[in-house]
C-alpha cells in the first residue's frame, strides 16, 4: 500500500533528494491548503492549549531553573516525545500551526535515512493536512 | 479582564466567572475558564439548560428570559475562543480516527535524539501552553540567550517563529486576567 505525502512546493524539492530505494511505494499530494497563519490566532490557540501528561509537565518544569546552555541541553535530553500523551501531542501541534508543523517536517524530510523517517514524514504531512482541513473550514478562516 | 465584564464589550452581566462557579457547585467536577469556554463551544445546548437550572444565576440576570439573552452575550463575546476550540475539537477527532499522532509518537522519539530541534520547538510549545511558564516569568529566558553559542541562538530564534511572542504593546486578548481565561503565555521574545 503506497504511503501519501502532502507536501507543498519546496518540499517535494527536499522529497526528490531522498533516495531512490526509500521513495519506492510513496506518493506524493500537493499540499493546497491555503490557512494564512497571525501571531494573534496563534497566541489564541496557545492560551487555550492545556498539556495534561504529567511526565511531560515534569520534564517541562526543569527548565524553570536552566541559565546556561549545558543546563539546556540536559533538560532536553531528559524528554522523550515519543513518551507524550497522544492528546497532549495533538494540543501541541494545535498549538504551533501548520507551519509549525511544517518546521518539523522539513527537518524529517532533511535527514530521512531509513524508512521509519519515511513514516514519520508521511504522517507529520498528513497531520498538518488534516490541520489545514479544520482550520480553514472554519467561517472566519481566509 | 474586568470581575465585572458588564464593564466590558456587550453589556452583559453574565460572566465565565459566573457559569465556572456554577458549574463548579453542581457538579464533582472543578470547572476552570477553558472549560467553560469548551462546553460553550462543544455543547451550547446543554451548558445553556445547565444554567438555566442555577436559581441564583437567574436570579442575578433578571429572570430566564435575560439570563438566555446574556447567556448568548456572553457566547457572542467569546466568539474567537469558542471557534478556536471548535478548530482544536474537529482537529483532534480527525486525527484520532486515523491514528496519525500513534504512527508519530511510534517514530519521532528516534529521530527527536539526533534532531533537537523538533524536541526544542515541542518542549518550548508546551511551555507557552502553560505548563512551565517560570522559566520565562523569571527572566532565565534572557540568561539563557546571554549564554548560549550562536548555533543554538540561531535555533531558538528558529523555533520562536513558531511560538507566541512577547510583545508589551499587544492589547490583551479577550478574556485575559483573573475573572477571565488565563493569559501569559506570551513570553517568546527574542
Amino acid at each position: 500500500m503506497p504511503v501519501i505525502f502532502y507536501l507543498t512546493g519546496d518540499e517535494q524539492k527536499l522529497f526528490s533528494r531522498i533516495g531512490s530505494s526509500l521513495r519506492e511505494e510513496c506518493n506524493v499530494v500537493p499540499e493546497t491548503g491555503k490557512f494564512k497563519d497571525t501571531p494573534e490566532a496563534r497566541a489564541m490557540r496557545f492560551r487555550l492549549t492545556r498539556v495534561h501528561d504529567p511526565e511531560l509537565k515534569n520534564a517541562v518544569s526543569k527548565f524553570s531553573d536552566i541559565r546556561t546552555e549545558d543546563e539546556f541541553n540536559q533538560a532536553l535530553q531528559g524528554v522523550d516525545l515519543g513518551k507524550i500523551n497522544e492528546r497532549d501531542f495533538i494540543q501541541l501541534a494545535f498549538a504551533i500551526g501548520p507551519d509549525g508543523i511544517g518546521l518539523i517536517l522539513t527537518e524529517v524530510l532533511n535527514n530521512a535515512k531509513n524508512e521509519d523517517h519515511m513514516i514519520l514524514a508521511a504522517s507529520l504531512s498528513e497531520l498538518r493536512h488534516e490541520l489545514l482541513e479544520s482550520l480553514s473550514a472554519s467561517p472566519s478562516s481566509a | 479582564m474586568p470581575e465585572n465584564e458588564s464593564e466590558g464589550k456587550n453589556q452583559t452581566q453574565l460572566t465565565l466567572k459566573d457559569l465556572r462557579e456554577a458549574l463548579s457547585s453542581s457538579e464533582a467536577t472543578q470547572y476552570d475558564d477553558i472549560d467553560v469556554l469548551r462546553e460553550m463551544a462543544l455543547n451550547k445546548d446543554e451548558l445553556l439548560r445547565k444554567i438555566e437550572k442555577n436559581p441564583e444565576l437567574s436570579k442575578k440576570a433578571g429572570g430566564e428570559e435575560a439570563l438566555r439573552q446574556q447567556f448568548e452575550d456572553l457566547h457572542a463575546q467569546y466568539s474567537q475562543e469558542v471557534r478556536t476550540l471548535s478548530e482544536a475539537r474537529d482537529f483532534q477527532e480527525r486525527v484520532e480516527k486515523k491514528g496519525i499522532v500513534r504512527r508519530i509518537l511510534g517514530k519521532i522519539g528516534s529521530f527527536a535524539r539526533e534532531h533537537y530541534i523538533v524536541t526544542t520547538l515541542l518542549v518550548l510549545a508546551a511551555i507557552a501552553a502553560g505548563v512551565g511558564a517560570g522559566f520565562y516569568l523569571t527572566g532565565n529566558w534572557e540568561l539563557l540567550m546571554a549564554g548560549i553559542s550562536s548555533a543554538k541562538k540561531q535555533v531558538l530564534a528558529t523555533v520562536s517563529k513558531y511560538l507566541p511572542v512577547l510583545d508589551p504593546k499587544t492589547p490583551p486578548l479577550s478574556g485575559g486576567g483573573a475573572g477571565g481565561v488565563p493569559g501569559g503565555t506570551d513570553y517568546f521574545k527574542m
